[in-house]
């Protein structure tokens, strides 16, 4: 059977829950053997610091995490800040072109 | 290719103009855009100063030959059916 690959794209502010949510999916997801991605910007990148323990874990299980360079410079927010890799809006188009589904809390 | 269908709902200019810069990023991958922007969507659009930016990315959509349209529901309806995946930014 080939591998099933599902995308999160996050955007919305930390205060209505959607990174959460996306977390909690991906875990999901993992625990079903489905490869998981995530692409965070805007206003979703102000919620990062918060969850690296979370999204620490995640990438541990083999997620790919990439938040959007421009959204968090624009924020203040390096590389430390965020707990993942920064990149841009190819990564975005990268991992939306490659999944299988597309779950975008936007 | 990819039909990706990006609803713009939004009002706020700012998220406004995050919408178009994330259906431009989407056109990066060779996958088609299809654009539908709410008229409260389109009316943050000609606020200033968002208006220049949000010029630019609409005419580089169309430049890239993807489309985007003012619509309703309806037309976002219509998106979202034939769309393989689908990003509505309220």
């Amino acid at each position: 059977m080939s591998t099933r690959r599902l995308a999160l794209v996050v955007t919305t502010a930390p205060e209505r829950g959607d990174l959460a949510r996306a977390l909690a999916l991906a875990r999901a997801a993992r625990a079903a053997d489905i490869e998981v991605g995530m692409f965070i910007m805007d206003q979703a990148v102000a919620g990062l610091p918060a969850a690296r323990a979370h999204t620490a874990a995640l990438a541990a299980l083999d997620c790919d995490l990439v938040a959007c360079a421009s959204s968090a410079h624009a924020r203040g927010l390096g590389e430390a800040d965020v707990g993942m890799l920064l990149g841009s809006q190819d990564d975005h188009a990268a991992l939306v072109h490659a999944a299988d589904r597309v779950v975008a809390f936007t | 290719m990819k039909r990706i269908a990006v609803i713009v709902r939004a009002t706020h200019p700012d998220r406004v103009s995050e919408a178009l810069r994330a259906a431009v990023g989407l056109s990066l991958r060779g996958d088609r855009v299809h654009v539908v922007l709410a008229a409260a969507a389109r009316a943050a659009c000609d606020e200033e100063p968002h208006r220049a930016r949000a010029a630019r990315a609409l005419a580089t959509l169309r430049m890239l030959g993807h489309d985007v349209i003012d619509g309703d529901s309806s037309a976002e309806a219509d998106a979202v059916r034939t769309a393989d995946a689908i990003e509505v930014w309220t």
